[in-house]
């Protein structure tokens, strides 16, 4: 689920996410990467992500970096899960992700290349 | 250590979350703490995600989980029947070889098992604090229906609460279709185990287009009959009303009762 907000996409990851939701997500980022317009992904209201949605988080953000596109990750401290998995595999420092959907949307807009 | 647990489903992404589900359900009544099912969830999500990606190349085979809740350890496996577990990354970039070092993380010990020819098994432990075991026992055998054994009592109920609750999710019933399907199972894990042959309560679940079909056994003689008048409501009406069909079938020379609900009438 989509917001618009001045031009840049926030992502809302809500609920559960796994392999069989991954493909989804990677298409829709791929969508956006094409657009060229700066996203978040924000992970504030889920609940649940495994190994393979933080590869489609990952890939991404190289694609972004690639293509000069800001992008950025929410993640509130909300579900144990999710902030277990960020912490465990050192992805937190490496996106980095931010702690509020805001501080994102800051990033985001600011770290695309100028075009 | 008898496992309190055991679900066989086909190895596909979809049917994790019904693992997932499943684990916690026991977790949670065991009295685990939040941070240890979180944990838990992510170590059984990551072992099916290696079952779906690595082990089979012609189509989905059997995933089997088992687990085990002793007085401080609870113990998860994880296993197939493939030709040999590969930890890399799959073709379509979904792992990302994350799975296993997520494990290994989240665990206090894992170890994986298994040659070519004779499937893999990954087997994880996780230290709890001293806590009651719970009394429960689930056991499958393969395919694309899903099917448990467990043990009668809070547990039976928690597990199917959310099993039946993952499926009925899934296949789009609408929010007052999927808690009707939680009540029959609710009536179903409540009702008394010496009608079971087993003497556990024994159930499959076959996913149709839009329904899920519950064969509840094998029973002993009568036990169908004696269920769905179990199901009658003291006050008029039946927990009948709530399939679409409830029918005792003899199948393999043991009684079933089987319970077809539908996501619209």
């Amino acid at each position: 689920m989509d917001r618009s907000e001045n031009g840049l996409t926030v992502v809302l990851i809500r609920g559960e996410h796994d392999l069989n939701t991954a493909p989804a997500l990677r298409t829709h980022l791929e969508r956006l990467l094409t657009e060229g317009s700066p996203f978040v992904v924000d992970l504030t209201e889920a609940t649940f992500i495994d190994s393979s949605i933080l590869g489609v988080i990952l890939q991404a953000r190289r694609d972004a970096a690639a293509s000069g596109v800001g992008f950025a990750v929410a993640e509130g401290g909300g579900a144990e899960a999710v902030r277990r998995v960020l912490d465990v595999t050192g992805v937190r420092e490496e996106l980095p992700v931010h702690g509020s959907r805001e501080e994102a949307a800051s990033q985001a807009a600011g770290s695309g290349s100028p075009t | 250590m008898a496992p309190e647990l055991q679900l066989a489903l086909a190895a596909r992404a979809e049917n994790v979350i019904v693992v997932r589900q499943a684990i916690a359900g026991l977790a949670e009544t065991a009295g685990i703490g939040p941070g240890r099912v979180a944990d838990l969830k992510t170590v059984v999500t990551e072992a099916c995600n290696n079952v779906v990606l690595h082990a089979y190349q012609d189509g989905p085979g059997p995933m089997e989980v088992d687990a085990s809740v002793g007085a401080d350890e609870l113990q998860l496996t994880v296993r197939d029947r493939g030709e040999g577990f590969q930890p890399t990354a799959s073709a379509a970039g979904a792992s990302l070889g994350i799975g296993l070092p997520l494990i290994a993380s989240l665990s206090d010990r894992f170890t994986i098992r298994g040659g070519s020819g004779e499937g893999t098994s990954l087997v994880a432990g996780f230290a709890l604090a001293p806590a009651d075991a719970p009394p429960g026992e689930t056991r499958g055998e393969t395919g694309e229906e899903l099917r448990m054994t467990v043990a009668p009592g809070r547990l039976a109920r928690e597990v199917l609460a959310r099993v039946l609750g993952a499926l009925a999710a899934r296949a789009e019933f609408p929010v007052e279709r999927l808690s009707d399907t939680v009540l029959l199972g609710d009536a179903v894990s409540d009702h008394r185990v010496a009608d079971f042959l087993e003497g556990r309560l024994a159930l499959e679940i076959a996913e149709g287009r839009g329904t899920l079909d519950i064969s509840v056994g094998p029973l002993k003689a009568g036990g169908g009959e004696r269920m769905l008048a179990a199901m009658e409501i003291p006050a008029g009406g039946s927990l009948r009303a709530l399939t679409r069909s409830a029918e005792v079938r003899r199948r393999e020379d043991s009684e079933y009762l089987v319970l077809e609900v539908a996501a619209a009438d």
